[in-house]
């Protein structure tokens, strides 16, 4: 037997944490159909029964002010939950009763959770639970998110619920409002209300808010306690300190580069070993073991290496999600969004997306995933077509090769390039809010909740969650494509220069299209078609198209190969924590490598070809992992759009550099 | 008006114009007539307001239409 439970409750009441101690391992994350609301769902079992639950967005009332409210209205009209849990953060229940008087009125099979149950006592606050259970005519549990307390008495509440089909008792309005509702038909009061909203329009919505209002004021006044007023609260101390314009500012930024360093620097020697394994160590292990052949070199190479490389995301994508948890369980993100506000919303958005743009210097992928917390639709389409332009390592290494090369002042020409980026970014901002998301920015309203200190197994939980989302949805299509980017670069069979494969004949095509860069050699636009997977591979491909650089061939020993796995994993875990310890941000360096290329780069292209290619690399999104979170986070129409804007405007820019460093 | 009180100080909410989404939003999470406000930290374009046990971050431009004593 399945009972379908949906939580439901204010903005920061724990329903999270509760769902986490309720769920374990069975808690997973996505998106509510066709919106950019995050769903989060689990089950348990209890005396014979799978209880399914889903956490509906935290809203404070069901009124349709965006698409959170729209979202947990619909569920509950259209889906039926067989038990709806009521989640209400105790000290705060003279504002959370506002919602469960809407709630009461659809008239379903209802449980209350009085959650935060540690902080009320904290702060001397005593709720008679059995008043209330009696005046509600409803189980009412007492909880505690961060300990897991209560959480046997909630599953037993649902299922006698359920069993017994316990609805609350109904709402009784004033006279006057009653007397309206008479007047129409339907079943549940809330079928009522929307009807006699329709037909009395604002005078009735007036007299309705006040009702509600004086419900749940009336309520709140028969069953809380309050023992002890003026309680110290930490939180207050806190953000003395922690929204203070100018030590708050100063925390935060320090925070940042701290979370920037964690993530990409402590990561990065992970992501090296996870490549090496993979393709140093099972790659040829695989053609060691079933002998030459195109398929032995089909598997090792495009499955392997599609596996590798959507591995080698994962550490930094875990670190980056980690930390984005923590800031958000502390309670500490809203505090972001209210300190960077006044930067942000000279960009039209608002603070909160400071986290991704930064996050977008170090890599492109996480930081689209870390637009989750943006609180409203456009602005996180907003900062998801903004983020693509933040220029990542993967493009430093491409410019440093090319600036080195062919510029006196490399460092100048990288920096500018940076600065171009950012540029696009704002520009592209500023025309989308011209042109689609319209009007001004809506007022910021946003709570901030206590400081809580996050249970580390659910940030953990979480964490996991979302990197099992990311390999289910983005993994699968970045695995798809960069085997068919290997069909590409190894079909039709037996080819051996890259001239006479389908990659150099699409190649060759498209020479027209960038001759107006300068870029007529078709070595080059070849070389683009595997960088589709990652910029940074350009480089390789080209010593591999201009036939500079032979694989060197070593002979493969499983047991010697395996060995060098094991010291190399020693040193990865050595290197991440040094690389903690550094000061200077490591993600930003670069090594030198393709020596030889360079020559051969050298003679075929000119200062101003080169800084055209360089614009190119920069503004189009060729990368993979970039396009595969898009279409995850904003959509398939959304991240192809996006990629034939990032094309179009990569080829003007590129056209105008060269344009102009050919005439001076 | 909200908008001109001096961090630290405490103000009843006298009256709330408008009828928008954001108006009705902000009654929902408890700034009503008659509760008590505090300003809590004032930055740019916003403000901090503690009202009850709960803190929230709005727009100065949302605070001019709060009527405060």
């Amino acid at each position: 037997m399945k009972i379908k439970v949906a939580l439901v409750g204010n903005p920061n009441v724990g329903k999270t944490s509760l769902l986490n101690h309720i769920a374990g391992t069975t808690l997973r994350v996505g998106n509510w159909a066709g919106t950019t609301v995050e769903k989060k769902e689990g089950k348990a079992f209890y005396k014979g029964y799978e209880i399914y639950l889903v956490d509906l967005p935290g809203i404070y009332s069901l009124e349709p002010f965006s698409e959170a409210e729209k979202v947990a209205r619909d569920y509950l009209l259209n889906q039926k939950p067989d038990v709806v849990v009521n989640v209400l953060e105790t000290p705060n229940m003279g504002r959370d009763l506002l919602l469960t008087a809407e709630l009461l009125e659809m008239e379903l099979p209802t449980v209350i959770a009085l959650n935060m149950l540690d902080e009320a006592r904290r702060l001397g606050i005593e709720v008679d639970k059995e008043k209330l259970s009696e005046l509600l005519g409803i189980k009412v549990v007492q909880t505690n998110g961060r300990t897991g307390e209560g959480k046997e008495e909630l599953l037993e509440a649902i299922v006698q619920t359920y069993e017994q089909k316990i609805k609350p008792i109904p709402l009784k309005y004033s006279q006057t409002l009653e007397e309206y509702l008479s007047k129409v038909e339907g079943s549940p009061k809330f079928e009522k209300i929307k009807k006699a909203q329709g037909l009395y329009g604002e005078d009735f919505d007036k007299l309705l808010k006040d009702e509600r209002f004086a419900f749940a004021h009336g309520l709140f006044y028969k069953v809380v306690k309050k023992v002890n007023q003026g309680a110290f609260e930490l939180t207050d101390s806190l953000d003395k300190l922690l929204l203070h314009p100018i030590f708050g500012l100063f925390f935060f930024l320090f925070l940042m580069f701290f979370m920037f360093k964690l993530a990409f620097d402590f990561s990065a020697p992970w992501m090296d070993w996870l490549d090496g394994f993979m393709n140093r160590f099972i790659s040829p292990l695989v053609v060691y073991l079933l002998g030459e052949s195109l398929l032995s070199r089909f598997l090792s190479e495009a499955v392997v290496g599609g596996v590798g490389f959507v591995l080698t995301f994962l550490p930094l994508i875990a670190s980056i999600l980690f930390i984005l948890s923590l800031l958000e369980f502390s309670g500490y993100l809203p505090r972001v969004a209210f300190l960077m506000d006044g930067l942000m919303h000279k960009l039209g958005l608002h603070g909160t997306g400071f986290i991704p743009l930064l996050l977008g210097f170090g890599c492109n992928v996480p930081a689209i995933m870390a637009s989750r917390v943006m609180e409203t639709k456009r602005d996180k389409l907003l900062v998801l077509a903004m983020v693509p332009f933040m220029s990542c390592p993967a493009r430093l290494v491409v410019f440093s090769f090319f600036a080195v090369l062919f510029f006196p002042n490399p460092a100048l020409v990288i920096f500018l390039l940076y600065l171009f980026g950012v540029l696009v970014a704002f520009l592209t901002s500023f025309f989308l809010q011209k042109l689609v998301y319209r009007g001004a920015l809506h007022h910021m309203i946003l709570e901030l909740p206590p400081y809580r200190l996050p249970a580390l197994k659910l940030v953990l939980r979480i964490t996991w969650a979302h990197v099992k989302h990311f390999i289910y949805r983005a993994g699968t299509l970045i695995f798809a494509v960069s085997v068919v980017l290997w069909a590409m670069l190894n079909l039709p069979p037996g080819v051996s220069n890259p001239k006479d494969s389908f990659a150099g004949y699409v190649g060759r095509a498209l020479v027209p299209i960038f001759k107006p860069m300068g870029l007529e050699d078709w070595q080059i636009t070849t070389s683009l078609i595997p960088a589709f997977l990652a910029r940074e591979v350009v480089l390789s491909s080209m010593g591999v198209i201009y036939s500079v650089e032979e694989e060197k061939k070593e002979e493969f020993e499983p047991k010697k190969a395996l060995q060098e796995q094991g010291v190399a994993f020693v040193n990865a875990l050595k290197e991440s924590v040094l690389n903690l310890l550094n000061p200077m941000p490591k993600a930003l360096e670069v090594e030198d490598e393709h020596s030889q290329l360079k020559s051969a780069i050298k003679n075929s292209m000119n200062p101003a070809q080169a800084l055209a290619f360089m614009v190119f690399i920069l503004l189009y999104t060729s990368c993979l992992g970039t396009v595969a979170v898009l279409q995850k986070e904003g959509g398939t129409k959304f991240a192809l759009l996006f990629l034939a804007y990032s094309f179009a405007i990569a080829w003007v820019s590129g056209v105008i550099a060269y344009k102009l460093l050919s005439v001076l | 008006m909200l908008e001109k009180v001096e961090v630290g100080k405490k103000v009843k909410v006298l009256d709330i114009e408008g009828k928008e989404d954001s108006i009705k939003k902000l009654q929902a999470m408890g700034i009503r007539k008659g509760k008590v406000l505090e300003v809590v930290q004032k930055l740019g374009r916003s403000m901090v307001v503690k009202v009850d046990h709960s803190k929230i971050a709005i727009s100065k431009s949302l605070a001019q239409k709060i009527k405060v004593q």
